[in-house]
């Protein structure tokens, strides 16, 4: 989690439910509306995040420390060693443990990763839920993405019928 | 929290990822909701699928004439109903009006067909054959025969072709078409130009012009009665004394121009003699102008590409991976060798000398047999239509089968 230090602009995010947290300011302009609020000045004070509960938020900034370009900031002496690739397949396995959640809260991420415009955190949630419903059955698509079937069993069946050639 | 729970634009986003049409469409099918929403986002589909998924290669009309009507071949990799079918299931109807339509030309689920058998009719017909429908068009004002003194070329385009870069073409909801038909008297060295469209209620438009001072040779051959449509033109692909060269129309201006491609030299140092196959125009997947031929010998696939500047060159020569001959044991004996019928999206149909059909795989070279090959020696380019389907346009038309509203 970030930690504080002298010199670094930091920024207070407010979720709904009361949390505050105090990020860095280039940790908080990962997400793009925040940093257009940074740019028009109007993060003076605590910027309240709408719709997106302590516990998500929690997770949406330690994913935006993750993603943070390391130039420049603490790491800068480990990054000049470590080649690029090799960071970025560090940053691979760090997200594929991190999008280890539940459904409900991945559906939650991908809310809050479209109303910060985090387009990394928004293609690592979406293409993840997408990976768990290749090739599976109507059935099981339903169940993963948890939607509710409101197709009359007639109605299922004439599309089933008609349309062979997707549920073989 | 559900997926289904998010925003509408959300929910496509995500879907938006899923690259395969048949889970794509399973996704499309999980609730109502999810069904009206792809059907009335018409550019949706298109972002998923790369342009070349769009349109799959898969089968082939041709002009033989059969008791049931105009037959279908399907490709070696049948999209959805493997057997072989007829024009007149696709479009009902058309066989109680019309008793023997020719295809002609196809473009993206379109087919433009000649609704008589006898040349010089004038009235043709575009068969839509996602929807099952056809469309009669107004008598041609000029019409033709094909004899050795005319040479006939046929285009159909589609909303698509036809936008400028402003358009959004997706989203008009009216089925757009236009048809180009193109004559050409070679002893008078002129060509005459019909075009007509579906927004268009003024009837066919015409225009006359010459060849002589473009292609400074008597002899000239059409080598494709179907055009090549890329980038906003229609291309003819003919031949002279002196080389290779496009006969060009804007899709839009219906402007006429011509390109020469290949100078005789030129075509003998690329392709070798003796030429028993004639360059076939296409498209490659960059959507850029390419000539395919067959090597004699049979066992390579020449690619010659078109640049921005408008020059030509030797991409590859592609080997050819035989299928399994050995149920065929006829074939062992002495070689085989293909003559190219058609092409489209990436997908070669060539038969061989004992007239099987076969499709090859541009990309890969890969040759599959056609299962239900016409087997006949009149087999040839002027009588065979390749077809591609309108995925997009298919899946939706699929998602109406229950009404949702």
């Amino acid at each position: 989690m970030a930690t504080r230090e002298a010199g670094k602009k930091m920024i207070m995010l407010k979720s709904p439910d009361g949390m505050e947290f105090e990020v860095e300011e280039a940790v908080a302009m990962e997400s793009q509306t925040i940093r257009k609020m940074i740019e028009d000045d109007c993060a003076d004070t605590a910027i309240l995040i709408p719709n997106i509960n302590s516990k998500i938020l929690s997770r949406v900034i330690e994913y935006c420390n993750k993603h943070v370009p390391t130039t420049g900031a603490t790491g800068a002496a480990a990054s000049d060693t470590v080649a690029p690739a090799a960071l970025a397949e560090d940053l691979k396995i760090w997200d594929a443990e991190f999008i280890k959640v539940n459904r409900a809260t991945r559906f939650n991420l991908i809310q809050a990763a479209s109303y910060l415009n985090i387009k990394g955190l928004l293609d690592l949630t979406s293409q993840t839920t997408i990976d768990t419903i290749s090739d599976n059955s109507l059935e099981e698509i339903r169940s993963f993405l948890s939607t509710k079937n409101d197709y009359l069993p007639e109605e299922e069946q004439t599309i089933r019928r008609e349309n062979q050639w997707a549920f073989q | 929290m559900a997926l289904a729970s998010l925003p509408d634009d959300l929910v496509l986003e995500v879907l938006e990822r899923v690259k395969d049409v048949a889970t794509l469409f399973r996704c499309a099918t999980a609730c109502k909701g999810w069904c009206r929403l792809v059907v009335a986002n018409p550019t949706f589909l298109r972002r998923c699928l790369p342009e070349d998924a769009c349109y799959p290669f898969v089968g082939f009309f041709t002009q033989q004439r059969c008791s049931d009507g105009v037959p279908f071949i399907p490709g070696p990799r049948p999209v959805l109903d493997p057997s072989r079918r007829f024009l007149g299931s696709l479009v009902p109807n058309i066989n109680d009006k019309f008793n023997q339509p020719v295809p002609l030309t196809s473009r993206h689920g379109l087919l433009l067909v000649r609704l008589n058998r006898y040349q010089g009719c004038g009235l043709l017909g575009v068969c839509n054959l996602i929807a099952g429908t056809f469309d009669v068009l107004p008598p041609l004002e000029h019409t033709w025969s094909s004899d050795n003194n005319h040479l006939v070329g046929y285009a159909i385009l589609t909303a698509r072709d036809c936008a400028s870069s402003r358009d959004h073409p997706e989203e008009q909801q009216l089925p757009f078409f236009k048809v180009m038909i193109l004559t050409i008297d070679v002893n008078m060295m002129q060509y005459n130009l019909q075009t007509i469209s579906s927004a268009n209620e003024s009837g066919w438009k015409i225009s006359f012009g010459g060849l002589k001072n473009k292609s400074e040779s008597i002899y000239m051959v059409l080598r494709q009665h179907n055009a090549v449509v890329c980038r906003g033109m229609a291309h003819w692909l003919f031949s002279s004394t002196s080389g290779l060269y496009t006969l060009d129309v804007g899709a839009r201006t219906d402007h006429v121009s011509f390109t020469n491609l290949l100078d005789m030299g030129r075509i003998d140092s690329y392709f070798g003699r003796p030429t028993y196959d004639a360059p076939y125009l296409a498209v490659n997947g960059k959507g850029r102008l390419m000539l395919v031929y067959l090597n004699k010998g049979g066992y390579w696939l020449q690619i010659c590409t078109s640049h921005n500047n408008g020059r030509w060159h030797h991409a590859l020569a592609r080997k050819l991976k035989q299928p399994n001959q050995k149920k065929n044991e006829k074939k062992t004996q002495g070689k085989v060798l293909y003559t190219c019928l058609g092409e489209k999206n990436g997908m070669l149909i060539v038969k061989d000398n004992h007239h099987d059909a076969y499709v090859i795989d541009i990309n890969t070279g890969v040759v599959q047999e056609v299962i239900d090959s016409p087997h006949t020696r009149r087999l040839n380019r002027g009588k065979i239509v390749p077809f591609e389907m309108d995925w997009p346009a298919f899946f939706v038309s699929q998602l109406a089968v229950v009404p949702t509203w």
